[in-house]
C-alpha cells in the first residue's frame, strides 16, 4: 500500500489511511455536519502497477483502502482493465456480460458521446446492462468551459437514448446506488450513475 | 479467395470455441456455413467486434475467435493497443482484408492503400501475427493458434472483393443470439 490521508471534502478534517477501514468523517458520524464523502491523498504521484497481481488488484498502490478491506468487498474474481476509448469499453462490457458477468465503466460523461450508436446497437438491442459511473463534468463547480457543452445535454442525451439515470447531487442520494445497480442487472437495462464535479474537487 | 472461402476454411478449423462474428455479410456468409449456438453474431456496432471478444477472452478461459473485417478494425484501431495491454492469451483475431468495406458496395479500404494492420498489432505489443494469403493455409494456421497458449494471436486473411448470390440475412433475433450463445458458454 502506497500512503495516504484521507480528507474529509466537507470539513478538512484528515485521517491516516493506512490503518484499518473509514469510509466515514468522526464529525459526519457526531452530527457536527451532513454526509461527506472521504477524498484519498497520496503520498507519491507515481502509480506502482503490481502485474503479479490479479485483475484490480494491480492497482492496489492507488486505492485508497487496504487489499483486505479491497478483497472483502470485491472478491479476487474482479477483472479491470483500462480501456483506449469509451466506445471499446462498450463492447469490451458486452463481452463480460457475455460470459456472465456484471460490467461497469468509470468514465466521464463525454464517454457518452463517444458510444451512442454502441449503447443503442449493442447494448440496448441485445439488452445487454451495463453500470457506467459518471463523473458529470460541467455540473456545478467546474472550472473547464468546454465541459459544460455536455455536461448541459447528458441528462437529456440519455433519456433519448433508453439509459436509466440515478443523478447524484448530494451525499444522501449515496444509499440509492445499490439498488438502482440490482434492478439495472435484474432488468437488463443499462445505467447510468452521475457523481457530480462537486463530488471530485478538493474542497480545502 | 473470397471472404465466403476463408470463412469456410475457418469453419473448418473452429471445434467447440465461442466465435463473435462482424455484422452484415460476413455474419450472413458464416451464418450460411452453418449455424451454431456459440456463435454471436453482430448485427450493429461496427468496429467492436473484436472489443466484444476482447471482453468476453478476459472473463472467462475458453479460446475466443473473433472474426473481423479490415474497414471494422480500422474504426476501432485503440483496440489493438488495449488487447497489446491485456494480452489475453486466449484471444484469436481473425481479420477479413480485402481492402475493402463489403457490406456497402466494396468501396476500398485504407489496407488497399499504405495501412498495414499486422504492423499496427505489432507496434501494439501482439507479438503473435500472420498473415494468410492461401486458401489451404487458413485452417492450419487457425488451428496453430487455437493450439497455442502464446497469445493473444492475430491472423489476417488476404481476401478478393465479392461474395456469393443468395446469401440471405440471418434469421435470427438479438435476443435468441445473445440466450443461446450464453448458454452455451455456461456449459
Amino acid at each position: 500500500m502506497a500512503d495516504f490521508l484521507l480528507r474529509c471534502v466537507q470539513c478538512g478534517r484528515e485521517y491516516e489511511g493506512t490503518a484499518g477501514v473509514r469510509l466515514r468523517c468522526d464529525r459526519e458520524l457526531s452530527g457536527e455536519h451532513g454526509p461527506a464523502l472521504l477524498r484519498a491523498q497520496y503520498e507519491r504521484r507515481q502509480i506502482n502497477v503490481r502485474t503479479n497481481l490479479p485483475g484490480i488488484f494491480k492497482f492496489v498502490d492507488w486505492l485508497p483502502t487496504g487489499p483486505y478491506y479491497l478483497k472483502s468487498q470485491f472478491g479476487p474474481t474482479v477483472v479491470y482493465t483500462p480501456v483506449a476509448r469509451e466506445e471499446e469499453g462498450v463492447g469490451m462490457a458486452c463481452g463480460a456480460y457475455l460470459a456472465g458477468r456484471r460490467p461497469a465503466i468509470v468514465m466521464q460523461n463525454s464517454g457518452f458521446g463517444n458510444s451512442v450508436n454502441a449503447i443503442l446497437s449493442l447494448l440496448n438491442y441485445y439488452r445487454v446492462p451495463v453500470v457506467f459511473v459518471v463523473s458529470h463534468r460541467g455540473s456545478d463547480g467546474e472550472s473547464i468551459e468546454a465541459q459544460r457543452m455536455m455536461g448541459a445535454v447528458v441528462l437529456d442525451l440519455l433519456k433519448v437514448i433508453g439509459v436509466e439515470r440515478l443523478n447524484i447531487v448530494e451525499p444522501k442520494m449515496l444509499a440509492l446506488i445499490p439498488p438502482a445497480v440490482e434492478q439495472a442487472y435484474s432488468a437488463n437495462r443499462s445505467l447510468a450513475i452521475l457523481l457530480p464535479f462537486s463530488f471530485w474537487m478538493d474542497r480545502n | 479467395m473470397r471472404r465466403y472461402e476463408a470463412l469456410r476454411e475457418i469453419t473448418k478449423a473452429i471445434t467447440d470455441e465461442p466465435v463473435i462474428c462482424n455484422l452484415g455479410h460476413p455474419a450472413q456468409e458464416l451464418f450460411s456455413l452453418g449455424d451454431r449456438p456459440q456463435n454471436f453474431y453482430m448485427l450493429g456496432s461496427m468496429g467492436l467486434a473484436t472489443s466484444i471478444a476482447h471482453g468476453l477472452a478476459l472473463c472467462q478461459d475458453k479460446k475466443v475467435v473473433v472474426i473481423d473485417g479490415d474497414a471494422s478494425v480500422t474504426m476501432n484501431l485503440g483496440g489493438f493497443a488495449t488487447i497489446g495491454h491485456t494480452r489475453p492469451k486466449n484471444l484469436i483475431q481473425i481479420i477479413i482484408d480485402n481492402g475493402a468495406n463489403g457490406s456497402t458496395g466494396f468501396q476500398r479500404s485504407f489496407t488497399a492503400g499504405c495501412l498495414q494492420l499486422d504492423q499496427v498489432a505489432r507496434a501494439s505489443g501482439i507479438a503473435q501475427v500472420s498473415i494468410v494469403t492461401k486458401t489451404e493455409e487458413v485452417a492450419p494456421v487457425i488451428t496453430a493458434s487455437l493450439k497455442s497458449e502464446q497469445g493473444p494471436s492475430v491472423i489476417i486473411v488476404r481476401t478478393d472483393i465479392g461474395m456469393p448470390d443468395g446469401i440471405a440475412v440471418i434469421p435470427l433475433g438479438p435476443i435468441q443470439i445473445k440466450t443461446r450463445f450464453m448458454t452455451s458458454i455456461r456449459r
